[in-house]
């Protein structure tokens, strides 16, 4: 056999090894691929996908299943691949309240993103706000359906700090406050 | 047998050749032609230098014959060629090391002295594409029960999370069984112990009732008490 033949030989061995160990470890090509993966693989879903939204170095896939809400989340890696994230399990919605939500954090080199979601389960709600310890506000009045997600992104060996989620109607009347420790 | 003129031949030729790892195979063959001509001429009557001289002019100009067989001998395809063998055999390497769990055991893992009794188990339940196949429960002397099973993808070699949360443990006197620990060895198929503590020596049946996110299965497993341990 020549060497240009060996080479070939070579190549298709490393197409099927390198298949099979993204496979084991769970490299993916669409950031899709990986969210769908993960929910099979942990026992949960498939979520409807409401809204994807970008933060450095993945992907928020805000989703709902059955009466669970979830934000998955995926990193990039190697430029071309997806890989888990985390918390791609959802919380069950509380209907009984007004909102319903969660937190979660990703870290990525020398930040730790951080996310609050959830659910309104009052049709009166037009605005969801966070305030934060040191003064900044987040605010959200386009829902994804009733879904919504505030993100914000802290340095990674700063101080945990909770926050202040408060939920207002059209005329601007607190309807729903919550204070969360991290 | 000093041969300067072979040796000066040879190494004009190799002096042309880019690609190190193909010099030696060369070398050895055109070692092997000229010896052979030398052999011929050495028949026909020559003495060693004679020889040696007519062998080496019978094989031609030195320099036109490395610039052959370097193009013969191409230093990219070359390279290419051994990057990709060096490639195979790392991915190779990942591959089994990344198979060695597979074939360790967990039941072994607990000292013989501290077992009270042993159940084999056929067991097998399957949830999305995971097959879960519970092999062995085995009670220890300090209330220690351990559930070991195996588990798997019936995906192609698919990865995922781990499945520490075989359900709740319960007994058949309404126990349920909270505090305990999990651990798992990797692989295609992935070995697992779950061991809940404290579970009661009364009981004789223990259950493994899985109930989350519309998942479900229930296994009732028989267990010996009192003299039956014996």
């Amino acid at each position: 056999m020549n060497r240009q033949k060996k080479i070939l030989k070579n190549i298709g061995i490393l197409l099927v090894l390198c298949f099979l160990l993204s496979r084991m470890y769970g490299f993916y090509l669409t950031p899709l691929a990986a969210h769908e993966s993960s929910e099979r693989s942990i026992h949960y879903g498939p979520s409807e996908v409401v809204h994807i939204e970008d933060f450095d170095g993945g992907k928020y896939i805000l989703g709902k299943y059955d009466k669970w809400v979830s934000c998955n989340t995926v990193h990039r890696l190697l430029l071309f691949f997806w890989r888990f994230g985390s918390q791609p399990i959802g919380f069950e919605n509380d209907t009984t309240k007004v909102v319903t939500f969660t937190w979660g954090i990703t870290y990525l080199d020398t930040f730790r993103n951080h996310y609050v979601y959830g659910i309104i389960n009052d049709s009166s709600i037009q605005k969801i706000e966070i305030i934060l310890p040191d003064g900044r506000i987040l605010t959200q009045t386009e829902f994804y359906d009733d879904l919504f997600l505030l993100t914000w992104q802290e340095l990674r060996n700063g101080y945990y700090q909770g926050f202040s989620l408060r939920a207002y109607d059209s005329e601007s009347n607190l309807v729903f406050v919550e204070d969360e420790q991290i | 047998m000093l041969l300067p003129k072979k040796d000066k031949f040879i190494a004009e030729v190799l002096s042309h050749i880019k690609f190190p790892f193909d010099k030696e195979d060369i070398k050895t063959e055109l070692e092997h032609h000229i010896l052979d001509k030398m052999e011929y001429y050495n028949e026909q009557g020559y003495d060693e230098e004679e020889a040696e001289q007519l062998s080496v002019h019978d094989m031609g100009d030195a320099g036109e014959i490395g610039v052959e067989l370097n193009k013969q001998h191409n230093p990219f395809i070359g390279w290419v060629w051994v990057i990709t063998n060096v490639l195979v055999l790392f991915s190779v390497c990942v591959l089994a090391f990344s198979l060695i769990p597979f074939f360790s055991s967990l039941a072994g893992t607990i000292p013989q002295s501290n077992i009270i009794y042993t159940i084999d188990l056929d067991e097998q339940v399957k949830i999305d594409d995971r097959v879960i196949k519970f092999t062995h429960v085995i009670y220890e002397k300090n209330g220690s029960m351990n559930i070991i099973y195996e588990h798997y993808d019936t995906r192609l070699w698919a990865s995922g999370w781990g499945f520490h949360d075989i359900g709740e443990i319960e007994d058949n006197l309404g126990n349920k069984y909270w505090v305990g620990s999990s651990s798992s060895r990797g692989g295609i198929k992935t070995r697992s112990i779950r061991t809940v503590n404290d579970f009661s020596a009364e009981a004789d049946t223990l259950i493994i009732d899985y109930d989350e996110f519309n998942r479900r299965y229930r296994l009732e497993i028989n267990l010996p008490i009192g003299d039956q341990y014996e």
